[in-house]
């Protein structure tokens, strides 16, 4: 009964044990720390300013699209260069076959 | 300087505000930083953690509540933010030390001496200090705005956006739970 009693004057007495606390002050150097922390931390936002606009979805967006219209526009002309060129030789193959290419005598004009 | 002006010159981002607000907030916010995570050098990390946070975001700020609030809000989510990560890490190193790596030790939270307790009450108040830190999150918030920095039960309400009947829900499960830990802990001595 004697030490049931203690024991809740113990337990009383410890959780009372924080009254008349003072708070706890941070080291002397809190404020230069923070101070360099927070320059650290703008100097690597703007090393990181790049990817950082990469990441956001309109500039990302915006360089897709550009790039898509690119290689649309690139594959166009290359296209267009090509059955220009083929059908260029189609017409020089022509132009072989029935000589078309041969000097005739009313070409030269010879006769007077 | 009156809050306003404070807030005005801290959203200019002028350095003399900032300045002003760490030195008259910082003791505020690490000993709030303390009282949960219980280790020196982490929790003023923490803190410096919360300048930089405010720093960042006092844009935001409406003025909807005390800057003090707004302070302890910040603190207190950056703590019990760092807390969970820390239980984490520990549990994380038990299952290890199950399975033959054995760096259970180093996660073992030392005993923790506040450097604001009255002399003749030191011995006690490392143990209180281990069984507040077996508390549930809102009990343990409660508890400690209420004991450590004196704060009333609507200051605690306002900071934990709950209702002063609440708050006095919690500082009594917190006391009930703390009886019945030192209960257990006297008995076993």
């Amino acid at each position: 009964m004697r030490d049931e009693q203690k024991l809740r004057e113990e337990i009383e007495a410890t959780l009372n044990s924080l009254e008349g606390i003072q708070r706890a002050k941070p080291s002397y150097y809190f404020e230069s720390k923070l101070i360099t922390r927070l320059e650290n931390k703008a100097a690597k936002k703007s090393s990181w300013l790049f990817p950082q606009l990469a990441f956001r979805p309109s500039i990302a967006v915006a360089v897709l699209s550009a790039f898509v219209i690119l290689n649309v526009v690139t594959i166009g002309t290359l296209l267009r260069q090509k059955s220009q060129t083929a059908s260029s030789t189609e017409l020089q193959g022509f132009a072989q076959e029935y000589n078309l290419g041969t000097t005739t005598l009313y070409d030269t004009n010879t006769i007077k | 300087m009156s809050e306003s002006i404070l807030i005005e010159a801290l959203q200019r981002r002028e350095r003399t505000a900032f300045s002003g607000l760490v030195s008259s907030y910082q003791k505020m916010v690490f000993n709030t930083a303390l009282g949960i995570i219980q280790n020196k050098e982490e929790a003023e990390d923490v803190a410096q953690e919360v300048f930089i946070k405010v720093y960042e975001s006092i844009g935001q700020f409406k003025g909807e509540s005390k800057l003090s609030t707004w302070l302890y809000r910040i603190t207190l989510t950056k703590a019990l933010d760092w807390q969970r990560k820390k239980n984490r890490k520990k549990r994380f190193a038990i299952v290890k030390s199950l399975f033959g790596v054995n760096d259970e030790l180093q996660y073992d939270q030392p005993d923790f001496e506040h450097p604001g307790i009255l002399m003749e009450n030191k011995e006690r108040s490392v143990i209180l200090f281990k069984a507040i830190n077996m508390l549930p999150e809102n009990q343990k918030v409660a508890f400690l705005l209420h004991k450590v920095e004196e704060q009333s039960h609507q200051e605690i309400a306002d900071i934990m956006q709950t209702t002063v009947g609440a708050v006095e829900s919690y500082m009594h499960r917190a006391k009930q739970h703390l009886r019945k830990s030192l209960a257990g802990y006297y008995k076993n001595l």
